[in-house]
């Protein structure tokens, strides 16, 4: 008579609108976010110069990346937000358990990737658009300074994949940190001990991610990983009660 | 059909037993009353069948189903309780039409008139309404919501006395119009007596007693009197209340049934027969100690 799986998925995509509506004020915060860092890289992120009596060269770096890390960060942040009190307390008046709960916020964690891939890209635009005007182009050289549409596209397809990694990391931190408080301080600690002690480790795991070259083998990566991550975080959920 | 079952239900945190070896059933459609004094444990059996809670021990169906992280059993139950909270990017008017896609019975008409007639500013966050105010709009959505099992968890707190009548009222009239099972917790019995057909007495985390209000009403009998006449009635039966009220004056409350015989007698022996209203009922049936408050005046 009732249709669990159907009505889990209907629910979830409810409380997916409902946070997605609730939650818009974090989006406007990343844009804040964007247009700080791009103020930060309009100065240049590297500045180089040399001269020989007769001649000097000066060579100002410009990048978006500073938006992009900033962005990266955003997203981290708000996958450990999304899992505190204050922002689960939403679901109570709602039809609700903890997964389509957990369902709504990937759902949201997505669409917050899609959406700072996007506007970061965009940012990196804005900014390429800016020195072009403020500059004499002459003096502009134009390495990687015209992107093709296909690149855009694939910046935003990789950035949002990224973003997503990083927001299920969030979230799962988040998710741990929820079972106890003292988890706050294990997991930092856990982390930076791991760095020290096994740095090469870390570094291969790094590589796995951030030198993979063909696309579509880097989406699987991305998404074996994400599912792993958002899965253990729901998995350490249902059994909480609810604590107001 | 039973809409709720309890069977030995225990929840305690630590080593206190907030609810202890409870079992009762609520019928379908029916209003519910759930009193208790503070700490009785009413909030902690709410939450249970609300489905926020696990029982430590016992089984509770809600819907033949346990309710603890249970989704169907979340779309057929509404919870109304101070603590509700909503997004600060909703104004009131956002959250009556962002909750109504959950519930499959929402009278958003009903929401909006309510609200209207409550005069609150519609245009305004859930977080900056005060205690009163945030009680009312709750209870707007307990009642619009017409879920099969609403639970209002001390809703009128806050609310001053013309709006608590009125929610009353809208409760009432809204229930008969659509009949649903509700429940709804009180310390202030005689406030919501008028509008409930069952009452649950809890006491302790323990079930005083589970009757019609009706029942309730004729449950117990106070005798007022000499001490001695008195004694001669009561002897040997179990006594709700008893109070010396003056040197040589007894009072005491019984069980109706067990006096009823000797009704006639009582009376010819100089003794006031009293009724007893469900307040003080409730109060008796869950003093801590006989005697009441007096007993400690006279001590000290």
């Amino acid at each position: 008579m009732f249709l669990k799986e159907a009505d889990l998925l209907s629910f979830s995509f409810k409380q997916f609108v409902y946070k997605l509506k609730a939650h818009s004020n974090l989006l406007y915060g990343l844009m804040l976010i964007q247009i700080i860092a791009l103020f930060f890289s309009i100065g240049g992120v590297s500045h180089m110069s040399s001269s020989n009596g007769e001649l000097s060269v000066s060579v100002n770096t410009y990048s978006a990346s500073l938006v992009i890390g900033f962005s990266f960060i955003w997203i981290f942040f708000i996958g450990i937000l999304l899992t505190t009190k204050q922002y689960k307390k939403i679901e109570l008046p709602l039809v609700t358990s903890s997964l389509s709960g957990n369902l709504s916020d990937i759902g949201f964690l997505m669409i917050a990737s899609i959406f700072g891939s996007i506007t970061s890209t965009l940012v990196g635009v804005l900014q390429r658009i800016i020195l072009y005007i403020s500059f004499d182009q002459t003096q502009i050289i134009f390495d990687k300074f015209l992107i093709s549409f296909y690149d855009l596209v694939l910046g935003i397809v990789i950035g949002t994949l990224y973003m997503i990694l990083i927001s299920a990391l969030g979230y799962l931190i988040g998710s741990i940190t929820k079972l106890s408080m003292a988890f706050v301080l294990i997991i930092p600690a856990i982390i930076f001990g791991f760095l020290r002690v096994y740095t090469d480790f870390f570094q291969k795991v790094l590589l796995v991610y951030t030198k993979e070259a063909a696309l579509p083998l880097f989406a699987l990566k991305v998404l074996i990983t994400v599912i792993i991550l958002f899965g253990v975080s729901s998995l350490l959920s249902p059994n909480k009660e609810v604590s107001q | 059909m039973s809409v709720i079952q309890c069977q030995n239900v225990t929840r305690s945190y630590g080593k206190l037993k907030a609810i202890d070896n409870l079992s009762f059933a609520i019928e379908e459609n029916k209003l519910t009353g759930l009193i208790g004094r503070n700490g009785a444990g009413k909030t902690t059996l709410l939450k249970l069948l609300a489905g926020y809670l696990k029982p430590t021990s016992g089984e509770i169906e809600v819907f033949s189903q346990k309710p603890f992280n249970n989704l169907e059993g979340s779309s057929k139950t509404m919870f109304v309780n101070d603590t509700m909270t909503f997004p600060d990017s909703f104004t009131l008017i956002d959250i009556l039409s962002e909750v109504a896609p959950f519930y499959a019975n929402w009278n958003s008409n009903l929401a909006k008139g309510l609200l209207d007639y409550f005069s609150i500013n519609p245009k305004q966050p859930h977080s900056k309404l005060s205690k009163g105010s945030k009680s009312t709009f709750n209870s707007i959505l307990g009642i619009a919501s017409r879920c099969p099992l609403t639970i209002f968890d001390e809703p009128t707190s806050g609310m001053d006395s013309a709006v608590r009548k009125d929610f009353y009222k809208a409760l009432l009239k809204d229930y008969l119009e659509y009949p649903r099972s509700i429940i709804l917790s009180s310390h202030l019995i005689n406030e919501v007596e008028g509008i409930l057909e069952d009452i649950l007495l809890l006491n302790q985390g323990v079930k005083s007693l589970h009757l019609p209000v009706l029942e309730l009403k004729k449950f117990a009998i106070g005798l007022r009197g000499n001490a001695q006449v008195i004694q001669r009635f009561v002897e040997g039966k179990e006594l709700i209340y008893q109070e010396e009220f003056a040197k040589g004056y007894l009072y005491v409350v019984l069980r109706s049934e067990l006096i009823q015989p000797e009704l006639k007698l009582v009376r010819q022996s100089g003794l006031d027969v009293l009724s007893i209203s469900t307040d003080d009922l409730c109060i008796y049936l869950t003093a801590k100690s006989r005697g009441g408050i007096d007993y400690v005046f006279k001590r000290s």
